[in-house]
């Protein structure tokens, strides 16, 4: 190993050397694109008036182009198969599940980037922060997923969350956006204090901040000096994690802040905030409640997160879809499905923490393949209301989209599409990622969750169908402009390429699955 | 590091009757002040557990920053809105009862059943346990990459905090704004 | 040497602190109490991670300054927290000319 630190006067101390640094090689390609991107921003002409088709192209050139080095970095580890890498002194692990969490993250980062170019060049605030801002995220919470120490957990999760709630707030003229970043700071600021306190108990219980210490030791039969004050921390961090993700009760900023923020901050929210988070609560459940080969050394913390976490899904899945039912804007009633779509994410969560019954040790395949599809039909959605929109406004509510067939009928068909896949009608990548996690529920013996699933997938199918029917059966109404979506190419691109690739992702499942399989938490 | 009993209990009664008075008090200039005591007394209790490097850093990074910045930000903004009113909004009871219901669990399991004694402590907390020394070391050992993403975060706080802060000055409405 | 500092009293306390940190940012209405509270909360936690730092001593210390290394990451965090909720709170008052929270209710909630 190459020192980079070596620590003086210490003796055997270890040294941190490039081996590490290179571990966390798309970490630090998106920070520097972020930071190049900010300093980028600075040699760029202001135009003088918003409209301007090419705008600030570099930005999103650069940016784009940090965000495929990344996904290219992480899709050779996965592709390599990699055995798990743990770095800088334990504070990292580096293994297919971070990097299948952290490709979907990516994903959402380009995804975001491609729309953002002409969604920020119509409100006239095409600035190098924006995209530095999502690059910063998508770093942090990379390093989210990776975090093998509890306070890699905190900061990471910290870092990512200032920068979303900045961009929640980025169109700071307007009061949507503001108000929406305020409720999302506060009740996440909130929830962080939760987490931490949680961390901090969990440090408390075990003795020590480091993740694969605590399950080794877990694993090896000791029991934890404390374990209420371990099901205590653990309960914490589930409702700290709870708030990131949006599972109710815990979803209040989750409708105003997916509201108030530009949609295509919406979609990466939907996106990466949620893989991220939902990486971090699979490792903490199957660590701690997983009933692996060696089984969990302190049955209490199983039992209160099995609980936690199904009693979480049930209530979710019911909240979200009722609650979607009754909205007339688009953009909200996204909101309420993508609160359901924690839930079905929650139900994946809790078979994976069951031991598999072929002896198979994978844990979380089903979620995993569950979020692949979810982020591009979230992002793909979010996309098309924002490529759709005039001037400072996005395409929001229902009755704006009567009668898109027949002006726009790529986009209706793209976001019908969507729109199927989302309710999970068969042959739809949907369809096939409610069917695994389902399957994988009532393989694990929880079909009480899955019946629940199942019964609110059949309510959403109402106000999925709902904007269906809207595009093509309705009629136009109200004078309402038609936007020229001629210039507006990098939001084409992304609508394309989702609704491509949810088809794609239906037609060919079993190959998805297969790689969500390898990846899985082991 | 050692102090008496009663210093402790002094610095802890420095710690939560000035928080419990920000409760109570209904002018935030008020509140601020009790804040500033209120941290104050984190400080001592940092000192008395044998966190000095901890407890000065207390003083300098949260009275002599974030409690300023506070004050700023009550300067720029809080001319009209000095009194406080209570009031708890239905949808944010459920989380503070979770955590309410489980904080007492937890401390109802600690006073039964606490196992730990801090007796030895002092003497290893002598021995240099909590060194600025030491501190350093870690920061460049184990927690290098943690220290790392502080910095991403101050960056990201930096970055975002500059522009949504920077567009008008309070003094100046923004277009559409004048007519209120 | 400290016999009344044991560590079920610092919880005791830290406890007392993080609730009335809880309950200033759930009960009150304007946003700079808020971030105040939330600040309060932070600080209650880093007492407990201190507390239990200091009790582990006497065991098999296995991370002796561990503890304080992280809570002085945690008071970076609560600084970039404080920058980052001023400057949203700068943007609500440039917008409503109040940082009075229930005034801002444009959302549905």
């Amino acid at each position: 190993m190459n020192g980079l630190f070596t620590i003086l006067d210490a003796p055997a101390a270890p040294a941190i050397g490039w081996d590490d640094l290179g571990g966390i090689l798309p970490v630090l390609v998106l920070l520097a694109t972020g930071s190049l991107a900010l300093v980028l921003d600075l040699f760029l002409k202001e135009e003088a008036s918003p409209p301007v088709p090419a705008g600030k192209w570099p930005l999103s050139f650069v940016s784009l182009l940090g965000t495929a080095v990344a996904g290219a970095l992480l899709c050779g580890h996965i592709g390599a198969a990699g055995k798990p890498w743990s770095g800088f002194l334990g504070a990292v692990q580096v293994d297919l599940f971070s990097d299948a969490i952290g490709l979907i993250v990516v994903l959402g980062a380009a995804f975001c980037l491609l729309g953002a170019g002409d969604a920020l060049r119509r409100r006239g605030i095409e600035q190098g922060e924006f995209h530095a801002l999502v690059l910063y995220a998508a770093a942090s919470m990379v390093l989210f997923v990776q975090s093998a120490s509890l306070v890699m957990v905190f900061l990471s999760l910290e870092a990512l969350s200032m920068a979303v709630y900045i961009l929640t707030a980025f169109q700071r003229d307007e009061k949507r956006a503001v108000e929406g970043g305020l409720k999302y700071f506060v009740l996440g600021g909130l929830s962080s204090g939760f987490l931490l306190l949680g961390l901090a108990f969990i440090y408390g219980a075990t003795r020590s901040t480091n993740l694969t210490d605590i399950a080794g030791a877990l694993a090896g039969g000791q029991p934890p000096a404390d374990s209420s004050l371990l099901v205590a921390g653990l309960g914490l961090t589930l409702i700290g994690l709870a708030f990131k993700v949006g599972a109710f009760p815990f979803h209040a900023w989750v409708p105003d802040a997916y509201e108030g923020a530009m949609s295509v901050v919406t979609g990466f929210m939907a996106v990466a905030v949620k893989a991220a988070s939902f990486g971090v609560l699979l490792r903490v459940a199957v660590l701690f409640g997983g009933a692996g080969a060696s089984g969990p050394g302190s049955p209490e913390a199983r039992g209160a997160l099995l609980a936690g976490i199904s009693g979480l899904a049930v209530v979710t899945m019911i909240f979200g879809n009722l609650a979607a039912l009754a909205q007339s804007s688009a953009k909200r009633m996204l909101a309420y499905s993508a609160i359901a779509h924690t839930g079905y994410l929650l139900v994946g969560a809790v078979s994976a923490m069951e031991a598999r019954p072929g002896g198979e040790q994978a844990a979380g395949a089903g979620l995993l393949f569950y979020l692949f599809p979810y982020a591009l039909m979230s992002l793909g959605a979010f996309i098309c209301l924002s490529h759709l929109g005039e001037g400072a406004e996005d395409r929001e509510s229902i009755d704006s989209l009567r009668g898109l067939a027949e002006r726009h009928p790529a986009h209706a068909l793209a976001l019908l599409v969507i729109m199927v896949s989302f309710a999970g009608i068969p042959p739809t990548a949907g369809f096939w990622g409610k069917l695994f996690i389902f399957r994988e529920a009532i393989a694990t013996g929880h079909w009480e969750l899955a019946l629940v699933g199942i019964l609110t997938s059949i309510v959403s199918v109402y106000y999925y169908l709902r904007l269906v029917v809207a595009m093509y059966m309705l009629p136009q109404e109200g004078g309402l402009p038609a936007p020229s979506l001629e210039a507006r190419i990098g939001g084409k691109l992304a609508l394309a390429i989702a609704a491509i690739a949810v088809v794609l992702v239906g037609l060919f499942p079993g190959i998805f699955f297969q790689i969500s399989a390898a990846c899985a938490l082991r | 590091m050692t102090f008496s009993d009663g210093a402790f209990w002094v610095f802890a009664a420095t710690a939560v009757l000035p928080a419990a008075g920000i409760l109570l008090s209904r002018s935030i200039v008020r509140m601020a002040f009790l804040l500033l005591v209120s941290l104050a007394g984190f400080a001592g209790l940092y000192l008395q557990l044998g966190a000095g490097f901890l407890g000065f850093t207390q003083v300098l990074v949260y009275i002599g920053g974030i409690l300023i910045l506070f004050l700023f930000g009550l300067m720029l903004t809080a001319r009209f809105d000095v009194h406080v009113r209570r009031r708890v909004g239905a949808g944010v009871i459920v989380p503070g009862v979770i955590a309410g219901l489980s904080l007492l669990g937890v401390l109802v399991f600690l006073a039964l059943e606490s196992p730990w004694s801090t007796e030895a402590g002092a003497a290893a907390a002598a021995a240099g346990a909590g060194d600025t020394f030491q501190i350093g070391l870690k920061v460049l050992g184990p927690y290098v990459l943690p220290f790392e993403a502080v910095t991403v975060l101050l960056l990201v706080a930096m970055v975002g905090a500059t522009y949504i802060g920077r567009a008008q000055m309070p003094g100046t409405p923004a277009e559409g704004e004048r007519k209120e | 040497m400290i016999p009344h500092l044991s560590l079920s009293f610092c919880l005791y306390v830290s406890a007392a602190l993080f609730a009335i940190g809880v309950y200033g940012v759930l009960s009150r209405q304007n946003l700079i109490v808020i971030l105040m509270s939330l600040e309060l909360m932070l600080n209650a936690v880093n007492l407990s991670t201190i507390a239990f730092g200091r009790a582990f001593l006497p065991a098999s210390p296995p991370d002796p300054s561990g503890p304080q290394v992280f809570v002085v990451m945690v008071l970076a965090v609560a600084a970039a927290e404080a920058a980052v909720g001023l400057s949203i709170l700068l943007a609500v008052f440039r917008k409503w000319r109040t940082t009075h929270a229930g005034r801002i209710d444009m959302l549905k909630g």
